[in-house]
């Protein structure tokens, strides 16, 4: 009940927020412009919107995942809220989770929302409703819930601009990290290869999760691709929560 | 019952990092000890930096001490135990999207509770606000913020209430209103431990009172023991005279049609009062004036300046 009330709160304050709002109406936006797009490119029209369609809510996802775990947090902070809520019998950990459940459920209704926008306005395109979005749309969804447990451990330590740009850095390196092994495995050899392979097990392997060019051609993900991407998304978020309690549980709040 | 030690603070120290990496400690705690007794109203007094709220912090579980103990009814302040404990922070602010209704609906459930209406309703009444209760809390002023804040930390019936500097920034009906609440509060039954720099609100209310100077308890007891029921002067007043006697000790004043005298000794009273009767004055007043707790606290003040320097 108390972890569901800080949640519940967290998703009412973000739901609110002029940044929800504005990447809200940049996303949707953009996604409707993406036809006048593909008009002016030479090209498949068809892949063009879907494209432009697809890195939409990849970025507006990401986006929103950081900035408003970092603006709420910072907030919370700032504001001094933090101490009314945790001078209840509510433990670090709830608040956390409770903190991350509401993040991740504010940034499900936006991605469910701009899905719901784009396979609509696809579905004429493609002569029949464009069901694949949404195995697409849920794998996101993890990326999302990975960037808002990172995002949460660093505004737990450090401040909003180290958090932002720690996060921003976990994204990115969230599309360099499939090719780490592969490509740098061989040259690197003993104690070096054993910081890669931790390197590449610490960081985010956002190629597992995200399929859109995948999609851009084939319209579909494959079911085992689709099983391994949840059994990782699931299982790497719930670690980095686990470490962002571990590391919040002691320490000072010095406000 | 009343009287019982419930909250005991036994040479709490803290040092506050800083610095680059923070890697230099500064002590902001030197050994803070007091007590709160059971049904009384306990000041934290202190300079603005004495430690009040970072007291509180430790108390709260926001900051860890890094010396000494809280003992809760004799046994070490745990999370359980802070769920008998209400808190209002310093200068408390709650998500404002909420109405007053709702924050102590949210504060409810994040203590758990069921059937929460009728104390919600309750709260309200007692904290004055069932008017205000549907409003936003962004549209509530200071004084409003503060008695929402009083009853959202009542939401449990806590044993013990925690105030950070209630009365600060309060107008003086607001600071009224508070500090009526207070001891209506512990005419209910509760505890109260809360900070002020504002003394005489302090001298007014409360039953004991904690000196904190630079981090570390200087004076704590009975308000009447630290006042120290000594009467440091005498005030007089006269009508029907325009000067003091000949040979009258004090300072004296005319004000309008009353000449008003400050004695210094008691023996010096009697007399002086039996000659202005015998010049044909009138006693209008003979107050004995009793040293205040802001003299007592810049005394403690000066003399730990001192003892450092």
């Amino acid at each position: 009940m108390r972890v569901t009330a800080v949640a519940v709160s967290t998703f009412r304050e973000a739901v609110r927020s002029r940044l929800f709002l504005l990447l809200g109406l940049f996303a949707g936006g953009l996604i409707l412009f993406s036809k006048v797009m593909a008009m002016l490119v030479v090209g498949n029209n068809a892949k063009v919107v879907k494209d432009v369609g697809l890195a939409t809510m990849e970025i507006f996802i990401s986006l929103l995942a950081v900035l408003s775990t970092v603006t709420l947090f910072f907030k919370e902070r700032d504001r001094k809220t933090i101490l009314n809520v945790l001078s209840k019998p509510l433990s670090r950990e709830e608040f956390l989770v409770g903190k991350f459940l509401g993040l991740v459920f504010t940034t499900g209704v936006a991605l469910f929302s701009l899905t719901l926008l784009f396979s609509l306005y696809l579905w004429p395109q493609e002569g029949g409703y464009p069901f694949y979005l949404w195995p697409h749309a849920l794998l996101l969804f993890f990326q999302g819930a990975i960037l808002t447990a990172w995002a949460l451990l660093f505004s737990a330590l450090s401040t909003p601009i180290l958090s932002s740009l720690f996060t921003l850095g976990i994204y990115l390196s969230g599309y360099l990290t499939g090719t780490l092994l592969t490509h740098y495995g061989a040259i690197f050899k003993g104690s070096s290869r054993i910081a890669l392979q931790a390197l590449y097990f610490l960081l985010p392997n956002f190629s597992l999760l995200n399929w859109k060019n995948q999609i851009v051609y084939t319209s579909s993900i494959p079911t085992g691709e689709l099983l391994n991407g949840l059994f990782y998304g699931i299982n790497y978020t719930l670690a980095i929560l686990v470490l962002a309690v571990i590391l919040y549980r002691e320490r000072d709040l010095l406000l | 019952m009343t009287g019982d030690v419930l909250l005991s603070v036994e040479d709490l120290t803290k040092d506050y990092p800083w610095g680059l990496l923070w890697l230099k400690h500064k002590r902001v705690l030197h050994g803070v000890s007091f007590s709160v007794s059971q049904g009384e109203i306990t000041a934290l007094l202190g300079h603005n930096g004495a430690g009040k709220s970072t007291t509180f912090k430790i108390l709260m579980g926001f900051l860890r001490a890094d010396g000494g103990r809280v003992l809760y009814r004799g046994e070490p302040l745990s999370r359980k135990a802070r769920s008998y404990i209400g808190f209002l922070p310093e200068n408390p602010a709650f998500y404002d999207y909420l109405t007053g209704r709702e924050l102590l609906r949210f504060t409810a459930e994040l203590f758990s509770l069921k059937r929460f209406e009728g104390r919600i309703d309750h709260l309200l009444r007692l904290v004055k606000m069932e008017e205000a209760a549907n409003l936003p809390l962004k549209k509530y002023s200071k004084g409003m913020v503060q008695r929402i804040g009083v009853a959202q930390a009542l939401v449990s019936n806590p044993e013990l209430l925690i105030l950070d500097e209630p009365l600060d920034g309060l107008d003086p009906e607001g600071r009224q209103i508070l500090r009526n609440l207070i001891v209506d509060l512990k005419e209910e039954g509760k505890t109260v431990l809360y900070s002020t720099h504002i003394l005489q609100d302090a001298e007014r209310i409360s039953d004991r009172a904690v000196i904190l100077v630079k981090g570390k308890t200087v004076k704590e007891g009975r308000i009447e023991d630290l006042l120290g029921g000594e009467t440091s002067e005498y005030e007089v007043s006269f009508k029907g005279l325009r000067e003091a006697p000949p040979g009258a000790k004090g300072r004296w004043q005319l004000r309008g049609d009353t000449l008003y005298g400050i004695l210094e000794k008691e023996e010096e009273v009697q007399p002086l009062v039996q000659e202005c009767l015998r010049r044909g004055g009138q006693v209008l007043s003979l107050v004995p004036l009793r040293r205040t707790l802001e003299e007592i606290f810049m005394e403690l003040k000066d003399e730990s300046n001192g003892s450092r320097g």
